[in-house]
């Protein structure tokens, strides 16, 4: 059974994850740039789809998709499914189930895409390549795999930011999920998995989100940074990077950094500023020559 | 004399801005996050500052979680799963105690009894009232979640209210709505007050962002479709600008559908200059 660092059953998780994933499928310019059109694809996977958006967005602007969307949280499909109920989505199902257990219950060729996002946090080093491998399994000839990541790594002029996202990629690392000890070091890494189970890669997009005060993302980082990191303590402190208090102090001087700005050597604040890394991968599973 | 922090008490004049908490768990809430942030505070004006922006940011993760279940709770098709109820919102309190277990029944009648969770019938917590109660529960740790009791009439949540244009904004109790004149308007910075469908919900285009409701004080609904009392004049009154729309032919007047979509395009103009998020 995969864990998952934070507590992904309460409401504010729940709330911060369906939040993050409407930005991000603005910030990637819609729900699937790589092939906007859903040519070719009849059949999708949404592993780890959390609370649904991508799942919910893909099947009301595009009817003649069949999606499927799995998750290990029973309360987060319960979720997805009452929203796609309300919105009278009859081309979508939600599904329990661990992505981290493979095989996974989907027999060969059964969808046209795979689609998998932000799914650090519980994935581990060995199982990265596994996972894309039985994702070439799970596709039929001609299929797509693309998965969104990020590493855990962001530009900032916050001290306090900067600390917690180390602190938070040492513990990924001692946990077994990430390669580096500063970042997670996932994405170098997946164009090479990706040719090693059979894909040819055909994109990959870099994404630079501006979360400085100011922008249309700083609410979200703002939200986002101060559930997680309170959330987060728990796993700071059981892999031993941060005491309890450590972790709140962070938490603190991360929420004045972000509010009030960041002190400056003549007594001034100057205002918070960041940006985000996102990155996203579209590989093809080669379908059969025709003779 | 410097005004000591333990006789700061919520000020009346923002009961509507803590929605959809009841005067009492507001009150309580507040007391609670003043003892863990004295030291954060500098003075009243900025304890309550921060002391709304942190009900702000729960009472929209609250609304963003619950909606899905609560628009649901009607449907006789919905599976139970998918549906707000008792069972959903002990489960939901439930994650917040160390063994994140559903809290038990017996507590949670105990509850019901004391005026602190209010039904609609056996088994149906008025959604407002589970919503009141997350709020809570994601803010105060420990086990003195709840006051002691609360009285049964006390009324659910307050809005504001304006029976003019002219009128100054007030305060009101919810329940006072049905005795407010016919085209008076109402609003909440609480979107949750949508799921009754006399609110309108204020969101932004793409549906991302909820920022609060708002309505005319007489409402009817009407196979499943909501109609404001209002009339093309008082309509004008609201939004003098919209008086062009409803200069016409007289032998051609209005279509009650016409003149609600007018009343829904004031509503949400007005709903802009009284709003803050807006």
């Amino acid at each position: 059974m995969s864990q998952y660092y934070v507590d992904q059953e309460t409401i504010e998780e729940m709330s911060r994850l369906l939040q993050q994933s409407h930005f991000l499928i603005q910030q990637f310019g819609g729900v699937l740039a790589e092939r906007p059109s859903f040519a070719g694809i009849e059949r999708v996977l949404d592993l780890a789809c959390g609370p649904g958006q991508w799942v919910d967005e893909v099947a009301r602007s595009h009817p003649h998709v069949e999606l499927v969307g799995m998750d290990l949280s029973r309360r987060m499909i319960n979720f997805a499914a009452s929203k796609a109920f309300q919105d009278k989505l009859e081309n979508v199902t939600f599904e329990v189930g661990d992505a981290t257990q493979l095989p996974l219950r989907y027999a060969a060729g059964s969808f046209d895409l795979v689609n998998i996002s932000l799914i650090y946090a519980f994935m581990t080093r060995e199982l990265w390549p596994k996972l894309i491998a039985e994702c070439s399994r799970l596709l039929a000839p001609g299929g797509f795999l693309r998965i969104i990541q990020e590493d855990a790594n962001i530009l900032t002029n916050s001290p306090a930011l900067h600390q917690f996202h180390l602190l938070g990629s040492l513990a990924l690392q001692r946990e077994g999920a990430g390669f580096y000890s500063d970042q997670l070091g996932v994405i170098p890494r997946l164009p090479g998995m990706f040719q090693k189970a059979g894909f040819v890669v055909q994109s990959q997009l870099h994404h630079l989100v501006d979360v400085s005060l100011g922008t249309e993302g700083y609410r979200l980082a703002y939200t986002d940074y101060k559930l997680l990191l309170a959330n987060m303590r728990p796993f700071l402190v059981k892999w031993r990077v941060a005491t309890a208090e450590e972790a709140d102090d962070c938490y603190r001087r991360l929420l004045q950094e972000m509010r009030f700005g960041i002190p400056t050597q003549d007594g001034e604040r100057d205002p918070f500023t960041g940006l985000w890394h996102f990155y996203s991968i579209f590989g093809q599973k080669p379908a059969p020559l025709l003779h | 004399m410097k005004q000591s922090r333990k006789t700061w008490t919520f000020p009346n004049a923002l009961y509507p801005e803590v929605a959809p908490l009841p005067v009492p768990l507001a009150q309580h809430l507040y007391h609670y996050w003043l003892q863990q942030h004295q030291h954060d505070v500098q003075d009243e004006v900025d304890a309550q500052a921060q002391f709304l922006l942190e009900v702000q940011e729960k009472r929209n993760n609250v609304y963003f979680v619950m909606d899905g279940f609560v628009r649901n709770r009607e449907h006789d098709t919905s599976p139970h799963r998918l549906r707000y109820s008792t069972q959903w919102l002990r489960e939901t309190l439930g994650k917040y105690t160390p063994t994140a277990q559903p809290i038990p029944s017996k507590t949670f009648n105990h509850w019901v009894s004391m005026g602190l969770v209010r039904n609609t019938r056996k088994g149906q917590p008025y959604p407002d009232s589970g919503a009141a109660l997350c709020i809570l529960r994601m803010s105060i740790e420990g086990t003195r979640l709840l006051p002691h009791a609360m009285p049964f009439d006390e009324p659910l949540w307050w809005c504001y209210a304006q029976d003019t244009l002219e009128a100054q904004p007030r305060m009101i109790p919810i329940t006072e709505i049905p005795r407010l004149p016919a085209s008076a308007v109402c609003w909440t910075p609480w979107a949750g007050a949508a799921w009754d469908e006399h609110w309108l919900l204020l969101s932004n285009p793409t549906g991302s962002e909820f920022y609060g409701a708002v309505r005319f004080a007489s409402a009817t609904t009407l196979h499943g479709s909501t109609y404001y009392n209002v009339s093309c004049d008082d309509i004008v009154s609201w939004r003098p600008a919209l008086q062009m729309s409803f200069t016409t032919d007289p032998a051609m007047p209005f279509r009650d559908d016409e003149i609600q979509a007018f009343a829904r395009i004031a509503l949400i103009q007005l709903a802009q200059t009284r709003i803050s998020l807006l």
